[in-house]
């Protein structure tokens, strides 16, 4: 019981899935997806971005950063 | 040897508290500091007026303009000094695009995009390509070891 093992799916890179996908930093909706509520960018680990991709995410996230597009933290309570 | 010039892109956040044909001005200023730098321009784009994530200067918005240009070494150089001189720019920042450009290459005709949002609720509902795909909610709970 303590151990039950749940399936679950496998995690795929997004922006190796769809290459479409714009990875910039002009386009802060689809960076947020990969910022928790407080800002912070999300590891790969639970994003499943391949580690290249998340080379690219995280710079391009910090780029938007600097020019007021995503935040650097928000300040939600709790 | 032949000349290589690199592509670079610069966002200007002007002052939201300008006119419309102050910032107008000053974008097509801009431009002019980079051809006469020998530089191109090859594309300007007007985001318009947008919520800032946080404040600057203590303003909360500001009037996004985005400029792509092409160019020896010395433009972006001679660019941002430019922009760090004008209190009117709340902020910039360039980014280089690619390197060792044949400039022979480059096209002729300057591209002009106009994406003019002039309300605040307009700028909350900024178009952002690709959102409305699947919005997929990644599962936060770290439980995995």
């Amino acid at each position: 019981m303590a151990f039950a093992k749940k399936s679950r799916r496998r995690k795929v890179c997004r922006f190796c899935a769809n290459p479409d996908m714009a990875l910039t930093y002009k386009e802060p909706g689809i960076l947020n997806q990969f910022l928790t509520d407080r800002g912070k960018i999300v590891p790969c680990r639970i994003s499943g971005t391949c580690a290249y991709h998340q080379r690219v995410l995280a710079l391009e996230i910090k780029r938007a950063r600097n020019v007021a597009l995503l935040p650097f933290s928000s300040n939600l309570p709790g | 040897m032949a000349k290589t010039w690199n592509k670079y892109e610069v966002l200007v956040l002007i002052d939201a508290d300008l006119s419309l044909e102050t910032i107008e001005g000053m974008i097509e200023r801009f431009r002019e500091i980079i051809r006469t730098n020998q530089g191109k321009v090859l594309k300007t784009e007007r985001w318009g007026l947008r919520n800032m994530a946080f404040s600057i200067k203590r303003k909360p918005k500001a009037y996004y303009a985005l400029i792509e240009f092409a160019g020896e070494g010395p433009v972006s150089t001679a660019l941002s000094h430019q922009l760090n001189l004008l209190d009117t720019v709340i902020k910039f920042q360039i980014v280089k695009l690619a390197s060792k450009i044949d400039p022979e290459t480059l096209p002729e005709v300057e591209e002009i995009i106009d994406q003019p949002i002039k309300s605040l609720e307009e700028a909350r509902t900024f178009p952002v390509r690709g959102d409305d795909e699947e919005e997929e909610e990644m599962d936060l709970d770290e439980d995995e070891e």
